[in-house]
C-alpha cells in the first residue's frame, strides 16, 4: 500500500464529499418544482414533453398508481430494446453489418439496461451496431437512472408529507430527473471525455497495420456520449468489453478519477436531497456517515487484499512488491496505468454503487479482494448505491434499524417523525427479501444443473464464485461480471434477466407501498421516547443492523467461494 | 420505413418461436409485477392483527 494509493483514494473521497451539499440542494429545487438556473432554458421544453404527451404535470398520483405507471413505461422500454437488437441488421447506423441479436440475448440485455443493471453478456464492439448503442444502450441508461431518481424522490415525500394520499407524478419527476440532472451532467461529461481523448464518431472501425505488419481493426464509434451517461447512471454498460479498462473509454488518470466521481455523484447528492426535503440535514448527513462507513471499510479491505499479492508467489521468492521497476503486489487482470490503488478504488466504488463498471478484472482479484466485492453488492447496494436505489435501499434498512430498536426499548418505532408500523415493516421485509431469494435461489440452482456448470472458467471455490457474482451482479443490479463465467448461454442469460427483473421491480413495488403508506400518516411530534436517527450512535447501529441482515444471510455462501479460495491459497492451492 | 423492413419486421416477430417466447416472457413478467403491486397495494390495506402501537 503506497502513499501515493492512498493519497488517490482521499482524492477521491475528499471530491465527493464536497460536491454532495451543492448536487443536493440543486436537487431538492428540482424535484419540489421550484426555480433553478436551467429552468429558463429547459422549462419550454419540459413543458412541451408534457403537452406532446398529454400529461398534467399539475396532477399527482397515488403509490399504485406512480408503480403501474414506472411499469408500464419500463415495460415499453424492455420492447423497445429487444426490437432494436432484434432488427439491427436490417436498420440504419451498423457500419459493421452485425447481423440480429440472438433472442435470449437480447431480452438478457433489454432486461439488463431496462433495470439499470447493465449485465453484457455480448463484447459491444462485436455485437451491436452504433444504433443500438445510441437508441438502445444509451437512452436505457438515462430512463432507468431517472426511473431510479423517481422513486426516491416519491419514497422521500413519503417521509416529508403528511395527510396525502399522493406521492408525486412519475413522469413529472422522471421527466425532471432526465432534463434537470442527468442531461446537463452527462452533456459536460461528454465533453470532457472527449477533450481526454475518447472516440465520438459514427465512422466505422479503422483497419491498421501494426509494427510488426500484422492486420488488425480497431474500434470505436459514439463512445463518449455513451460512457458518460454510463458512470452518471450507476448503469455501467460500457461500449467496449473491456468496459473501463479500455483506453478509449478510460483513456487518462483524469478520465479514471472524473469517472469514479459521476458513478457515485448523484446517490450521493441525493442524502442530502433527502435530508433537505424532509427539513432536517443532519438526517441526510447520518445517512451519509452510514454508507461513508461501508465505502471506508470496503476500500480499506480491497486495497489490503490486492496489496499482499499472491503468496504462491511469495513462497517461490519472487518479488511482487511495487517498486522503481514495477507497479508491484496482485497486478494480474488489472491496467499497468491504474495499478493497484485506483483499481482497488474503482472496484470498491463500482460494487458499493450500482454501477458495474470495471476497469480492472475483477476474477482476478485476490479471493478476499472479490469476496469484499461481492459483499459490496450483497448488502444491497446501499453505500450510495445505484441513483435513486441507493437511497431507497439505505432507507428500507433504516426503517429495520427503527424496528429492531423499537423492539428492544418496547416502543413503536418511528423515523423522521412517521411511525413505523406494520406495513411498512412488511413491505420492507418483502423488499429486503426478494434480493437474497433469487440471489441464492439462482446461484444454488446454477450449481447443481449442468448448463449452469458447462461453461464456468475454473474450478472448486473459484468457479463457485463465478457464479455467486453473476446473481449477485444481476439481482443487485449491479452489472459488473467476475469474467471467468461465459454466461451468454440461454441458461444464464434467462436466468440472468428474472435476476434482474427480481432484483429492481420486486424491490421498487414495496419501496412505492411504504411511500403511500408513511405520505397518508401524521407527524408525529418528538418526545422524550423518541430514538435519536442523527447521531453517531444511530449511524452506527444502522451499520450493524446492514452488516448483521447481509452477513447473516450470506456467509455460508460467502464461505463456500472467497472465504474457502482464500484459505486454499494460504496452504498453497490456486483455482 | 420500406416495404422489404417491414416485411422482414413481420417475417422476424411473427413466425420464429423464440422471439414469441421472449416477448410472451416481457408480457408475462410485468404483468406479474403488476400483480405484485396489486398484491402490495391489499397487504397495505390489511389490518394489522395485533400489537401494531406498541407506544
Amino acid at each position: 500500500m503506497t502513499a501515493n494509493g492512498w493519497l488517490q483514494i482521499a482524492l477521491f473521497t475528499l471530491l465527493i464529499a464536497l460536491l454532495v451539499r451543492p448536487l443536493g440542494g440543486y436537487m431538492t429545487r428540482v424535484f419540489q418544482g421550484e426555480r433553478t438556473v436551467l429552468g429558463r432554458l429547459l422549462g419550454p421544453v419540459e413543458r412541451l414533453v408534457y403537452r406532446l404527451a398529454g400529461i398534467d404535470p399539475t396532477s399527482e398520483q397515488r403509490w399504485l398508481d406512480y408503480a403501474l405507471a414506472l411499469l408500464a413505461f419500463n415495460a415499453a422500454g424492455v420492447a423497445a430494446l429487444y426490437a432494436l437488437q432484434r432488427l439491427q441488421d436490417v436498420l440504419p447506423l451498423n457500419p459493421q453489418n452485425f447481423g440480429a441479436v440472438d433472442p435470449a440475448l437480447a431480452l438478457n440485455t433489454a432486461v439488463s439496461f431496462a433495470t439499470n443493471t447493465s449485465w453484457q453478456s455480448y463484447a459491444g464492439e462485436t455485437t451491436l451496431g452504433y444504433l443500438t448503442q445510441m437508441m438502445g444502450i444509451t437512452v436505457q441508461s438515462f430512463l432507468s437512472a431517472a426511473t431510479g431518481i423517481a422513486v426516491a424522490v416519491a419514497l422521500v415525500r413519503g417521509f416529508a408529507r403528511r395527510n396525502s394520499q399522493a406521492i408525486g407524478n412519475f413522469w413529472v419527476d422522471s421527466t425532471r430527473a432526465l432534463f434537470y440532472v442527468l442531461l446537463p451532467i452527462t452533456a459536460a461529461a461528454t465533453l470532457f471525455l472527449v477533450w481526454q481523448g475518447v472516440p465520438q464518431t459514427l465512422d466505422s472501425s479503422i483497419g491498421v497495420t501494426t509494427i510488426e505488419g500484422g492486420q488488425q481493426l480497431i474500434a470505436r464509434g459514439p463512445v463518449a456520449s455513451q460512457i458518460a451517461i454510463k458512470m452518471l447512471s450507476s448503469d455501467g454498460g460500457g461500449f467496449f468489453n473491456a468496459n473501463s479498462a479500455h483506453p478509449f473509454e478510460n483513456p487518462t488518470a483524469a478520465t479514471n478519477l472524473v469517472e469514479m466521481v459521476l458513478i457515485f455523484l448523484v446517490g450521493a447528492g441525493l442524502t442530502s436531497t433527502f435530508g433537505r426535503m424532509i427539513g432536517n440535514e443532519r438526517q441526510g448527513w447520518a445517512l451519509l456517515a452510514a454508507m461513508g462507513i461501508l465505502y471506508a471499510v470496503g476500500v480499506l479491505a480491497v486495497f489490503t487484499a490486492e496489496s499482499q499479492g499472491n503468496p504462491s508467489f511469495a513462497a517461490l521468492g519472487i518479488d511482487q512488491m511495487p517498486g522503481a521497476l514495477q507497479s508491484g503486489a496482485n497486478m494480474e487482470g488489472k491496467e499497468v496505468r491504474f495499478g493497484v490503488a485506483t483499481s482497488s478504488l474503482f472496484a470498491t466504488v463500482t460494487t458499493d454503487s450500482s454501477s458495474g463498471a470495471v476497469n480492472a478484472m475483477h476474477d482476478s482479484f485476490t479471493p478476499l479482494g472479490g469476496g469484499v466485492l461481492m459483499a459490496n453488492m450483497m448488502l444491497d447496494e446501499v453505500i450510495v448505491g445505484g441513483v435513486g436505489s441507493g437511497l431507497f435501499g439505505m432507507l428500507l434498512f433504516a426503517i429495520v434499524a427503527v424496528f429492531v430498536a423499537g423492539l428492544m426499548i418496547g416502543r413503536t418505532p418511528e423515523f423522521v417523525g412517521k411511525k413505523i408500523a406494520a406495513t411498512e415493516v412488511k413491505m420492507t421485509m418483502i423488499a429486503l427479501l426478494c434480493v437474497p431469494l433469487a440471489i441464492l435461489g439462482l446461484a444454488a440452482t446454477a450449481s447443481v444443473v449442468a448448463p449452469g456448470l458447462a461453461t464456468l472458467g475454473n474450478s472448486g471455490p473459484h468457479g463457485f464464485s463465478e457464479m455467486l457474482y453473476a446473481f449477485t451482479s444481476g439481482a443487485a443490479t449491479n452489472g459488473s461480471a467476475f469474467a471467468g463465467l461465459n454466461a451468454n448461454t440461454p441458461f444464464y442469460n434467462l436466468t440472468l434477466a428474472l435476476a434482474m427483473f427480481v432484483g429492481r421491480y420486486f424491490v421498487i413495488v414495496p419501496v412505492l407501498a411504504i411511500a403511500g403508506s408513511l405520505a397518508a400518516k401524521q407527524l408525529v411530534p418528538r418526545s422524550a421516547g423518541t430514538l435519536p436517527t442523527q447521531g453517531l450512535l444511530f449511524v452506527v447501529f444502522l451499520v450493524g443492523v446492514i452488516l448483521i441482515v447481509g452477513g447473516l444471510t450470506f456467509l455460508p455462501a460467502l464461505s463456500l467461494g472467497p472465504v474457502a479460495e482464500h484459505l486454499a491459497m494460504s496452504s498453497g492451492r490456486v483455482y | 420505413m420500406s416495404r422489404p423492413v417491414l416485411r422482414v419486421i413481420g417475417r422476424r416477430f411473427g413466425e420464429t418461436m423464440s422471439d414469441l417466447l421472449m416477448m410472451a416472457l416481457v408480457v408475462g413478467a410485468f404483468a406479474l409485477s403488476a400483480a405484485y403491486a396489486l398484491f402490495c397495494d391489499d397487504l397495505a390495506r390489511r389490518p394489522a392483527a395485533t400489537g401494531e402501537d406498541l407506544g
